[in-house]
């Protein structure tokens, strides 16, 4: 091995592990960070809880009338308009609910994030 | 190569070993490695929030077929219980099967939000562990560059002192062959003219004095007839 080589061959394996690195890895990094510190996660997060739960609310009335059929039964005006009552009642507190959790865990998740990650690159250097 | 000759001073064989192993643990790396962690990348990057996944509309799956088995245990125990005498008529009876039905509805959505933010989860880890692994790579990377620039350093600094020996070896020979010169050109002329006071120094009276026959050498016989010591 000449003179020079040795460290001419590290150095063209680093700048080649270099290279690696912003082109396999920084990639993710950046979706990371992204995450993490995006203001609009925490609304994107709440708006999909919200429609998950509507459609699965919606769900409550197919359900309900099968199982009455299943009991061969089914409910009176007045019934109805109680079930109902009492059915907006309850998918407005799961909507609420849903909601709240979708924001405390999104929060938690970026502050893991930012926590856990903020030596990051600039650690390893 | 000096202006005197001069040989430079090669990698040791520790710094071979270490240049060689360096290079092939990254090939290595590249060969069975990164490709899984490239794989991961897209599997990862396909969970992220917002993305109709796969992985998604698995836990929505999951999240309905369970919570209907849940449910269905329920409307199972109502069924039993109408043969045990409960009117499936009366309004208590069905206002509990209609409450049922709603909770039913509530379970799911939970239980199917619960999955998307498990997948958020897990997108995150995905995340944070390529991270890491770009992290390692980043910091040998770094690593590898400051081991390069050491090695490039001592060669340097060896090649330098190399040049250093061999140049003042070469002086000295040259500075040995011009001092005899010069002692020669001031020694007393035959006629016992004065000296030529060329620098006025020490140096000119050492040589006076061993002129003088104060002392053959630059020795301490020299210095003890230097006035004033």
């Amino acid at each position: 091995m000449g003179i020079g080589s040795v460290a001419t061959q590290i150095g063209a394996v680093s700048q080649q592990e270099w290279s690696t690195y912003l082109q396999h890895f920084v990639p993710y990094e950046n979706q990371l960070i992204q995450y993490a510190m995006d203001p609009n996660q925490v609304t994107q997060a709440t708006s999909q809880a919200l429609a998950t739960q509507e459609q699965a609310n919606s769900q409550a009335t197919g359900i309900q009338a099968n199982n009455l059929a299943q009991m061969e039964t089914s409910l009176t005006p007045e019934e109805k308009a109680a079930v109902d009552k009492q059915r907006g009642l309850s998918n407005s507190l799961a909507n609420v609910q849903a909601q709240n959790k979708a924001k405390d865990v999104t929060v938690a998740n970026q502050m893991g994030v930012m926590g856990s990650q903020a030596t990051g690159i600039t650690g390893a250097l | 190569m000096g202006l005197f000759g001069g040989g430079e001073v090669g990698p040791t064989p520790q710094e071979q070993v270490l240049a060689s192993t360096f290079t092939q643990q990254f090939q290595d790396y590249q060969k069975r490695w990164l490709p899984i962690a490239d794989h991961l990348g897209d599997v990862v990057s396909s969970m992220a929030p917002g993305k109709d996944s796969w992985q998604r509309a698995e836990a929505e799956g999951k999240g309905n077929a369970d919570t209907a088995m849940a449910f269905a245990q329920d409307m199972a125990q109502r069924s039993a219980s109408l043969s045990s005498g409960v009117n499936a008529g009366s309004s208590r009876f069905k206002l509990g099967v209609a409450g049922a039905a709603t909770a039913e509805a509530e379970s799911k959505g939970i239980s199917i939000e619960s999955g998307n933010q498990q997948i958020t989860s897990a997108y995150l880890k995905g995340l944070q562990s390529l991270t890491a692994q770009g992290g390692k790579l980043a910091a040998g990377a770094t690593q590898g560059m400051d081991m390069a620039a050491q090695i490039t350093s001592h060669e340097a600094i060896n090649n330098a002192q190399v040049q250093n020996s061999a140049n003042s070896g070469a002086m000295q020979a040259v500075g040995f062959g011009i001092g005899a010169l010069g002692a020669s050109a001031m020694s007393p002329s035959p006629g016992g003219g004065p000296m030529t006071d060329l620098g006025g120094g020490y140096g000119l009276q050492i040589q006076q004095n061993m002129a003088q026959g104060g002392g053959t050498s630059f020795g301490a016989g020299s210095v003890e007839n230097l006035p004033g010591v």
